[in-house]
């Protein structure tokens, strides 16, 4: 391909790319060190890095960051091991296939906030969970901050685990018959096929779905603040911690708001960094 | 090592066609069968149900006597290679070799020790640490059948082992796979679509066709009487020449009339000729195979036989001639006919005669080419079964 093609065929993508990538993000670096308020978007005075110090020092950045931790680390093994789950059950089941497939995936068609304001109503004084539990314990059923953490992930679950459902069960759909067949006259029972055979070729799919659901969840944002809202701070999550810090009417600081974005990418990375860099070896593993 | 036998094994599929009828046949211990048959015949069905991989419609496989009904595969103490290898990809070929001794809990060393007399035998001692991905088709094959032959099992399957090597692999590999076994005493059921694979391999060979068992027998037997047409095409290379005749009777003498042309057909005392004798008068089918057609000039056959044509077509091969030769007759092209082995290309029958190489035949001219009588088939018309 000479070079005139080359650019006419990359130009657009780049370009979009530095449309919706770059310039905003440049963006978001120079706002996170100015002092730019909400209510008053003339003026954005340069303070250096007294945004971050500002941030790094707040308790509540610290909370946000650690229940957001505790989130991703708690949600996505769980949505992962309840989707290998069911996609292996699917993947026996004969009849109707399509019909248990599609039930399945309703959490995740479901717009997220309406998804998000229904479970909210299953909690709620006269929901049908908060009911059943009140009949069961004989308790009062109200959501506090003691268990609105544990409602936020329960949602998060059973929001997210379809995603992996589908995809690891596309994945068992290109697992070769031959080679389970292979496995059982070689003498492996049912979990030495699993192990031996099912899991080593998901585990491209298994890799795809942590990372993305990983990203996902780090930025979980609309049922958390459906949830809780503004009141209860110790279940906040950084991008819920962002947008009070950012958005409030009163304080309404913009320039804290775009630190504390930069600070949250940062982290994802981080958070990321031991997927990236296993992908690099075994792919540098395949080349030889 | 055991015997292993088929009792009217049946396999109808959902949608109630019927992949296998019937099939009934036993094997001695120490046996190598070849199961031959078209594409589509039902020989991985057949095996598969052996293996247990298939629930079979009715009728029963017993192995060593015992009957295998219900009996997991795992449970069977079979090995199978498949076709496509379907060796364990994230595995190193030692690993794929010694999984069927890991999953039987045999302590480190002694399959360590396993593994190794395996894959010198299969000569992968240098290739033990690298991946299937990194191998050749060939390397694949053996790794394949390293892994059934390393725990010595009562039964070794295997589906078109070699379908995916090229033709000089595949000669190799026929010789190497029955020197194992001749080795291992393994009973062995070997399914192919090459018939001469089937041949060249099988202590015997059993025909398939449409799920049902044609002829079973020694590789002398079923190329030297097939019981069909089917058979008859089927087996041998090049393809049995097949017209239609008249057959005719005077006294104890029975004579074919093809065409203009007349053979005598002698049958050995007793053979059947009463199958034959009630045929008298009527359409059949007569076979003869291009290697017993001769020329004459050049190889005499004392009481023979002759059948006149013109030669379209020379081939020289070097060992052999191969003379394409129109006659007075009409072609059969019953529905066993392959295409690519169509006797005739213009609307002619002809016949393809494999001729020594010092025949002086030469295309255009009329020739008289030379049989015995003996290596005739007659096949009824209308059933396809073998007269003689
Ligand atoms: N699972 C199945 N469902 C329906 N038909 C099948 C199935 N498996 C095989 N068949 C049919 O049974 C016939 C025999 O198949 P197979 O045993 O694989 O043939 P071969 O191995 O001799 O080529 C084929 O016509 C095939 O289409
Ligand atoms: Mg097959």
């Amino acid at each position: 391909m000479n070079r005139r093609a080359f650019t006419g065929f990359v130009l657009p993508s780049v370009s979009v790319m530095t449309f919706l990538m770059v310039i905003p993000l440049v963006t978001t670096v120079w706002l996170s060190t100015t002092d730019l308020f909400l209510r008053d978007l003339s003026s954005a005075p340069f303070v250096g890095l007294k945004n971050y110090r500002e941030v790094l020092s707040d308790p509540n950045f610290w909370s946000a960051t650690r229940f957001t931790l505790f989130f991703v680390g708690v949600t996505v093994p769980l949505e992962m091991v309840l989707g290998l789950i069911f996609a292996l059950l699917l993947d026996r089941v004969g009849r109707f296939r399509s019909v248990y497939l599609a039930a399945m995936l309703l959490p995740f068609i479901v717009t997220p906030v309406v998804g998000t304001l229904l479970f909210r109503n299953l909690f709620s004084r006269g929901g049908l969970v908060s009911w059943l539990i009140e009949l069961v314990t004989g308790n009062l059923f109200v959501v506090d901050a003691s268990n609105v953490r544990f409602l936020i992930m329960l949602h998060a679950v059973w929001h997210v685990t379809p995603f992996a459902f589908v995809a690891i069960f596309a994945g068992l759909q290109t697992l070769p018959q031959e080679r389970i067949e292979a496995a059982s006259m070689d003498g492996a029972r049912f979990f030495d096929t699993f192990l031996h055979v099912t899991l080593p070729h998901l585990k491209s799919v298994l890799f795809f779905v942590a990372i993305i659901s990983i990203m996902d969840s780090y930025r979980v944002f609309d049922s958390v603040f459906v949830f809780a809202g503004n009141r209860f701070d110790n279940s906040h999550t950084l991008s819920v911690y962002n947008s009070v810090e950012a958005l409030d009417a009163k304080i309404g600081r913009l320039g804290k708001g775009h630190a504390i974005a930069i600070l949250t990418i940062v982290g994802i990375f981080a958070a990321l960094i031991p997927f990236l860099v296993r992908s690099y070896k075994e792919q540098i593993a395949d080349r030889t | 090592m055991a015997t292993l036998e088929l009792d009217r094994l049946t396999k109808s599929f959902g949608d109630g066609f019927v992949a296998l009828d019937s099939l009934s046949l036993s094997l001695a211990s120490g046996e190598f069968l070849a199961l031959v048959g078209p594409s589509g015949c039902g020989k991985s069905t057949a095996l598969r149900l052996v293996a247990g991989l298939e629930t079979a419609s009715s009728g029963e496989v017993r192995l060593a006597g015992k009957p295998l009904t219900g009996v997991a595969p795992r449970d069977r103490d079979m090995s199978m290679v498949f076709q496509n290898y379907a060796l364990y990809p994230q595995m190193t070929v030692f690993q794929n070799i010694e999984f069927p001794l890991k999953l039987r809990k045999m302590p480190k060393d002694k399959r360590v020790a396993e593994v190794h007399r395996v894959a010198e035998l299969l000569q992968l001692m240098t290739q033990l640490e690298k991946k299937p991905a990194q191998l050749s088709g060939g390397q694949r094959q053996r790794v394949a059948m390293g892994r059934a032959l390393i725990r010595q099992p009562q039964l070794s399957l295997m589906d078109e082992p070699l379908s995916n090597l090229d033709a000089q692999l595949r000669v190799q590999m026929r010789g190497d796979i029955r020197a194992l076994q001749r080795e291992f005493r393994t009973t062995t059921v070997y399914v192919t679509h090459d018939q001469t694979e089937a041949m060249t391999m099988g202590d015997r060979v059993a025909v398939l066709r449409d799920g049902r068992l044609q002829q079973m027998g020694s590789p002398e037997e079923v190329f030297g009487r097939p019981k069909n047409l089917f058979v008859a095409r089927f087996i041998g290379s090049p393809s049995m020449n097949l017209v239609y005749g008249q057959l005719e009777q005077s006294g104890e003498e029975n004579s074919l009339r093809i065409g203009s042309q007349s053979i005598k057909l002698i049958t050995q005392p007793g053979n059947q000729s009463g199958r034959l004798r009630s045929h008298a008068g009527r359409r059949v089918v007569v076979g003869i195979r291009p290697h017993y057609l001769k020329d004459p000039i050049v190889t005499p056959v004392p009481n023979g036989e002759v059948i006149q044509g013109v030669v379209r077509l020379r081939e020289s091969l070097g060992t052999e001639t191969v003379l394409h030769i129109a006659v007075d007759a009409e072609r059969f092209g019953g529905k066993t006919s392959s295409e690519s082995e169509e006797v005739t290309l213009a609307n002619e029958t002809r016949l393809i005669a494999c001729v020594d190489p010092a025949s002086r035949a030469q295309e255009g001219e009329t020739v008289r080419l030379a049989m015995e009588p003996s290596r005739l088939h007659v096949f009824d018309a209308e059933t396809e079964e073998s007269l003689l």
